[in-house]
């Protein structure tokens, strides 16, 4: 015991009751448990987080099994929801095949209508002291106290997870070099895979990051289908029991620092990615003061281009501790013709004036009201921003096209840098640079264009815990689409993309239901998506100007739209490749 | 049972009569006093830091801007580290960074930050060294989240506190939610 018992406190005091209550309650939730932090996504893809019910006084727990006693999880919940009328209440499943479908038949047909949480890691049920169906507990969601209410039936009890089976080497090592440590290596984010030693050290932050799905980063729902690169649910929740069962291993060998060294050489030299044939550079660095307001400064980096580029894969590279982000857009004219108002007029849209210039096509779609019904746009636009490289987006500062697939920049285009600095605390420079890697073969490969479905003058009232907004476009070519890049503010809540096919047939092809404003990705469906012409293609996003959005910058105000960080925008991107196309 | 305690200890940390001393290393292997540096200081704020934390690290320039603004007025600044990642040299490097010349007490055995019921890096906790008292445990504002901040802070938690306790008077906000990196404390 620590020294302190000596000391003059009730520490000691505290120790002894600590120790009595141990001695005369060893198992199960004493009023005294807490749980902590968690997000899940429930029966219907939604995602719920413990955080955003601080101001309740108690959240219920319900637990249901769909394949036993689920009649008395039924009526546990009416039960409750007439004893607790205002309390938001929660049924939550502890299971790693989630039943998605089953449960939506169950609560479908029952008068106990509440979302079914996927507890598919079998750890946040137990957290909540939940073991078998039909049990039930209060939260008070403040500090997560808990108070057990119901104590369900004993011959239905919640599967066991089975942390203490996996291990380091064999079954964790592999996750994180898939899925972590691509962003946290020692040259970049958050040195914490740098050994076991690591690892342990920062068990319990991982394992928060973990239970409130923060990372990996992007919250997209791999329910709905698989993305090139993606973790799926059973990764993760590896993860997180590997973690609840105290980290086991068999041995002492630890390949984890190797495994860093392996990624580092490849992010330094990517695979064969060879010389760059193009590199645009600044001509004088912007610094950066050690304290002040935000800023975005644009450089002209290149322009004319002499001839057409064919652009296999871009690297581009900033001083990442002070630089949030930089865009690279391709103008169909100098910067310098761009007026002073065009660009910087205040209130206004950077991105759509910019674009409205460049755009060679049709009519921009773009209301004053605000009417969250859905419109149509009549085309995806051409968008102006070739690459976005992020300090929060690991390895999207390296862009890929793809294998011979490539972006065209045209001749006679121009190169803008938008570069949107924050102070770090320290004076600091940054030359960003821009690395082109061109197609070896032009003629052959396949052309990915590049577009957006933007959605303009929209406003959000003040304090409004869920906006939603559609938008859709009618596809007028048989296009193969390969990529999906939501893109809002921190008022950004969730997104969804959505096909309805000729044949009448729908399909979500994507959903992001935990939007994070930091950690913007964008998803390659694997397979690519074919969405024959005809195909209406619609998103529909969600924003939360509440004060339970932790990062909105005020909730008392409205929010308009445009593209500065305190405004919102809805600008999602899209790689796609025409399957018709002209040979070049 | 290690996180059983802790949530007691935090529950109840307002009842601690007296914080007993602490002697830790620091950076330098110096073997620094927690009851020394409130001689002759008139509050001591103490952070729970960690390496590497991406919250701590962007309240680095706010705690160096703080601390010299409140040192004319006596008030002493330490951190306390308990990570077992962490070493020596790594912390110094981490704090040479924003130079600020703060202390801090480097915790290896995880004791002083457990009986201080720490849960996270950048938890703050301000003591009145007369009666070596708790007045203020939390966050030092409300301005850095995990996945974002907001562009100023609409509280200012240990401004207020320590202005309170300056001030001879009870603190009006003597708690609040920490956002930082959760400690892991190991056997
Ligand atoms: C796409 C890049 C990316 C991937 C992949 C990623 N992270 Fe992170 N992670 C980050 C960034 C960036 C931060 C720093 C956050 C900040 O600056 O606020 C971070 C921070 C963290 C932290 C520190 C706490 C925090 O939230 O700041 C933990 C723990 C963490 N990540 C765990 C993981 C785990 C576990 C995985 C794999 C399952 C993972 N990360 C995958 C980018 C990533």
């Amino acid at each position: 015991m620590p020294k302190i018992l000596n000391g003059r406190t009730l520490l000691g005091v505290l120790l002894a009751v600590v120790a009595a209550a141990l001695v005369f309650s060893p198992s199960g939730p004493t009023p005294t448990s807490k749980v902590d932090d968690f997000r899940l996504l429930d029966h219907n893809g939604r995602s719920h987080w413990l955080g955003e019910h601080i101001d309740e006084d108690r959240i219920i727990f319900v637990a249901i099994n769909h394949q036993c006693g689920t009649q008395d999880a039924l009526q546990a919940m009416a039960k409750l929801q007439s004893d607790f009328p205002q309390a938001p209440a929660f049924y939550i499943a502890a299971n790693p095949t989630q039943e998605r479908e089953a449960f939506k038949t169950i609560i479908g047909g029952s008068n106990n209508k509440a979302p079914v949480l996927m507890d598919t890691s079998l750890t946040i049920s137990r957290s909540l002291g939940l073991e078998s169906a039909a049990s039930a507990t209060s939260v008070r969601p403040r500090d997560g106290l808990l108070t057990p209410l119901l104590k369900g039936l004993d011959d239905c009890q919640n599967p066991q997870p089975n942390g203490s089976e996996l291990d380091y080497e064999r079954d964790i090592l592999p996750i994180i070099d898939d899925h972590c440590l691509a962003c946290h290596t020692e040259n970049r984010w958050v040195k914490i895979f740098k050994n076991y030693r690591a690892v342990r050290g920062w068990s319990q932050m991982i394992r928060q990051t973990l239970r409130t799905q923060r990372m990996p980063p992007g919250g997209y729902d791999p329910h709905v289908g698989a993305v090139e690169g993606g973790y799926t649910v059973k990764e993760m929740d590896m993860l997180l029991q590997w973690i609840e069962a105290g980290l086991p291993r068999s041995g002492d060998n630890d390949p984890l620092p190797q495994m860093n060294v392996d990624r580092i050489a490849v992010q330094n030299n990517p695979e064969d990615w060879g010389e760059p044939s193009v590199v645009w550079s600044m001509t004088t660095p912007d610094i950066i003061p050690a304290e002040g307001p935000d800023v975005y400064q644009y450089t002209q980096i290149a322009g004319p281009t002499p001839r057409d580029i064919y652009v296999s894969k871009i690297r581009m590279t900033a001083n990442f501790k002070v630089a949030h982000h930089i865009n690279l857009m391709v103008l169909d004219r100098p910067f310098s013709e761009l007026t002073e108002e065009q660009v910087f007029k205040k209130g206004q849209d950077q991105f759509m004036r910019v674009r409205k210039i460049n755009s060679k096509k049709g009519e921009m779609y773009h209301d004053h009201e605000h009417d969250p019904t859905i419109k149509v746009a009549h085309e995806i636009f051409e968008e102006t921003i070739l690459m976005t490289a992020n300090r929060n987006k690991g390895l999207e500062m390296d862009f890929l096209v793809g294998p011979n697939r490539a972006i065209i920049i045209p001749k006679g285009s121009y190169l803008l840098l938008e570069s949107h600095y924050g102070s770090s605390g320290k004076e600091e420079s940054s030359t960003s640079k821009v690395l082109v890697f061109e197609h070896t073969e032009p003629k052959a490969a396949q052309i990915v264009e590049r577009g957006c479905l933007y959605r303009g003058g929209f406003k959000i009232p003040p304090n409004k815990r869920r906006f939603t907004m559609k938008t859709a476009v009618d596809i007028e070519d048989d296009i193969l689409l390969v990529r999906i890049a939501p893109h809002m503010h921190a008022r950004g809540r969730s997104a969804k993309y959505i096909a309805h096919f000729p044949d009448g047939t729908t399909r979500v092809l994507l959903s992001i239901p935990y939007y994070q404003y930091k950690y913007q990705r964008g998803w390659e469906p694997k397979p690519h998506i074919f969405l024959p012409k005809g195909t209406r293609l619609e998103t529909h996003v969600t924003y939360d100007n509440s004060k339970y959005n932790p990062i909105n910058p005020d909730p008392t105000q409205w929010v308009y739209n445009g593209s500065s960080r305190a405004e919102e925008m809805h600008l999602p991107r899209f790689h796609f490749i025409r399957l018709n196309q002209e040979p070049k | 049972m290690t996180l059983l305690l802790l949530s007691i200890l935090t529950a109840c940390s307002s009842l601690f009569l007296d914080v007993p001393d602490f002697k830790r290393p620091n950076t330098a292997g110096e073997i620094i006093s927690l009851h020394k540096m409130g001689d002759d200081a008139t509050a001591l704020v103490l952070i729970s830091h960690g390496v590497d934390c991406p919250v701590i690290q962007q309240y680095s320039p706010i705690i160096k801007e703080m601390a010299a603004s409140f040192a004319p007025k006596g008030v002493r600044f330490a951190f306390v580290n308990a990570n077992t990642q962490d070493d020596a040299q790594e912390v110094a490097a981490d704090l040479k960074e924003y130079d600020a010349g703060i202390p801090v007490f480097l915790d290896e055995n995880q004791k002083m930050s457990m009986a201080l019921a720490y849960k996270t890096t950048s938890e703050t906790i301000v003591i009145d060294p007369k009666t070596w008292t708790i007045k203020y445990r939390g966050a030092i504002d409300d301005q850095i989240r995990y996945a974002g901040r907001l562009g100023k802070p609409r509280h200012h938690y240990l401004k207020d506190a320590l202005g309170d306790v300056l001030a001879g008077v009870p603190v009006k906000t003597p708690s609040s939610r920490a956002y930082g990196c959760a400690i892991s404390y190991l056997d």
